[in-house]
């Protein structure tokens, strides 16, 4: 099973710090510099933080994806066994993977050397620290890496409290 | 970002209407009043059938072109919101046409004052036409064509993100 990103939308406050994490983490970054407005800066994570609704939107990693499947040029793949990654390199800009992503967390953005590549959460897998920023820089504990030992531990709790 | 068009398989019947189109738009007479002997017929949108659905294949104007890359004379290139096709610097080498991983690049046979040249021929979103729109959209006669402008893919992806927030927020303990 791949890991992925999850948001316990019961302990979100929507405050977008997982966005900023994520820039902060692929572009080595301090909190002082992230522009949240400029393109070239991309948090691959969505908040929302409405009067209803705080929820921050990952990757899914989805075990069968439809981005990997749209792909013509194999430019998607299951990395480390763990994860769907998007080799940036191969990308042709096509955009057939953020058409066919069901959740939207696949994005066209602009990259420094003026290509335009599909991104989305690579859960911080080429980062200095190598494991996903956001998930330990969420003020409230809200997003958990899942994998298949900490979906288990998520299960059996929610089990025992349902039984 | 660039314009593209693409089709629904689950609205395409399959009718071919969008390539005839394509080539009256782009011819600008009545397809009905030619002697279908005396022309080719050269879409730049193809309609593929499977067993089990239709669909159409078009340029889909990458943003890192395969094609642009490979093309040796620099006849296609990075529009402002297409890759354009500029035939007259065609030299006919086919290489676009291998490097299209959708195969939306065919070559086909131009008479250019009395000689007859093979050059690429792709969709040109009717650039040159005298509609100026995509002529296979306006002509679908099940809708299954979309003309992808500059904010339209954003829109949709930003249209699933919030769903998907939306879904998980659903389910929150406590709310219906």
């Amino acid at each position: 099973m791949n890991q992925f990103v999850y948001c316990d939308v019961n302990l979100c406050i929507g405050c977008g710090m997982c966005e900023r994490q994520c820039i902060m983490s692929h572009y080595d970054l301090k909190m002082t510099e992230v522009k949240l407005n400029d393109p070239l800066q991309r948090a691959r994570c969505k908040t929302y933080r409405q009067p209803e609704l705080k929820a921050a939107v990952h990757c899914k990693q989805c075990d069968n994806a439809s981005c990997m499947a749209a792909c013509p040029v194999g430019a998607i793949s299951k990395r480390d066994d763990k994860m769907i990654f998007i080799d940036e390199s191969l990308c042709i800009g096509c955009r057939e993977c953020v058409l066919a992503c069901p959740f939207g967390a696949v994005r066209m953005a602009p990259v420094a050397d003026g290509r335009v590549v599909a991104t989305k959460c690579d859960l911080c897998v080429d980062t200095k620290a190598g494991t996903p920023a956001c998930v330990k820089g969420c003020p409230k504990k809200a997003l958990t890496l899942m994998n298949d030992e900490t979906l288990k531990a998520w299960l059996l709790h929610k089990q025992e409290h349902s039984a | 970002m660039n314009r593209f068009v693409k089709g629904n398989p689950l609205f395409c019947i399959g009718c071919r209407t969008c390539m005839v189109a394509c080539v009256v738009a782009h011819r600008g007479n009545g397809i009905f009043t030619t002697d279908p002997e005396s022309e080719d017929f050269y879409p730049r949108i193809h309609v593929v059938k499977t067993k089990t659905k239709t669909m159409t294949v078009q340029c889909h104007q990458c943003e890192n072109a395969p094609c642009v890359k490979v093309c040796p004379v620099g006849a296609l290139e990075k529009g402002t919101d297409s890759i354009l096709l500029h035939e007259e610097r065609c030299i006919g080498c086919k290489q676009c046409t291998m490097a299209c991983p959708f195969g939306a690049i065919q070559m086909k046979s131009v008479v250019d004052e009395g000689t007859v040249r093979v050059v690429a021929n792709k969709c040109d979103l009717c650039a040159n036409t005298e509609e100026g729109v995509p002529a296979c959209v306006s002509h679908c006669p099940t809708d299954a064509l979309t003309f992808y402008e500059i904010d339209s893919v954003q829109n949709a992806v930003d249209k699933k993100n919030l769903q998907t927030a939306l879904n998980a927020w659903a389910v929150k303990e406590g709310q219906v």
